[in-house]
């Protein structure tokens, strides 16, 4: 079932529906860009990743108001497979200890 | 310590290797982890709470039930009719269903240096922190309770 949803829509057919929905709900948090992956998640099942760019911030109480109108926008075109939504903002500077 | 439930003291352990391990992949790989547990036992309380009617904690019925909540059959629930219909419950299985993923990530992948970084980490514990007000919030006799708990234990049988 996910290969033929595959064929029914692609990650930047998601994205084009998914950017208007973004742009209005992220505003406040200077949302610039999204970008959307299809991969494979731990057992195999088709998901997408998608990445919101933002400048501050986005409480995660707006985050999945928007996660759920992006859900309900693709299913309403019979697209069911999850989206995995994140925020990124500017790169902070990170010093990871772990060296392995 | 103020949290009266499982879930919301995870959610707080969470926090708190967060705070502690700002510098470290292996700390954040824990919090992350801890956020999804948090959740997941946040879903058991609400099906062992529903089906023995809030029987006391130390039953052995209460405990059979808590135990049924399976981590495989989470994600086809969510991604299935009803609950995939349902606009409260869907919200929620968007959140669970991103959490399990990355719990997966956090406890199998071999070491790497950024697998999370503060800001991925410190949203997934957010995310799992409204998930579980969420599941606390649904009362035994709401309707969605009911579907949820149901659609959660038992797998739909074809024939």
């Amino acid at each position: 079932m996910a290969n033929l949803h595959a064929e029914l829509m692609t990650a930047k057919a998601v994205q084009d529906i998914a950017l208007p929905i973004l742009e209005k709900a992220l505003a406040p948090f200077g949302f610039q860009r999204v970008t959307v992956n299809e991969e494979e998640d731990f057992d195999g099942d088709h998901i997408f990743r998608m990445t919101a760019h933002v400048q501050t911030k986005v409480p995660a109480n707006t985050l999945i108001d928007a996660l759920d109108a992006i859900h309900h926008a693709l299913r309403s075109k019979g697209e069911d497979r999850f989206v995995y939504l994140s925020t990124k903002r500017p790169a902070e500077d990170e010093i990871d200890e772990d060296v392995e | 310590m103020a949290s009266e439930t499982m879930a919301s003291r995870l959610i707080e352990a969470a926090d708190t290797l967060l705070t502690e391990g700002r510098r470290s992949t292996a700390y954040r790989r824990r919090a992350v982890s801890t956020a999804y547990y948090a959740v997941f036992h946040a879903l058991a309380k609400l099906c062992a709470d529903y089906i023995t009617r809030s029987a006391t904690h130390s039953t052995e019925e209460y405990s059979r039930v808590y135990r049924s909540l399976d981590h495989g059959p989470l994600k086809n629930a969510f991604g299935q009719s009803p609950l995939k219909e349902n606009r409260r419950l869907s919200r929620l299985g968007a959140i669970v269903v991103r959490l399990q993923a990355e719990r997966h990530k956090s406890d199998y992948l071999p070491p790497a240096i950024g697998i999370f970084s503060r800001d991925v980490a410190q949203e997934l514990v957010d995310l799992a922190r409204e998930a579980v007000a969420e599941v606390e919030s649904i009362k035994p006799q709401n309707k969605d309770c009911r579907t949820l708990v149901t659609c959660l234990l038992f797998k739909v049988r074809q024939q």
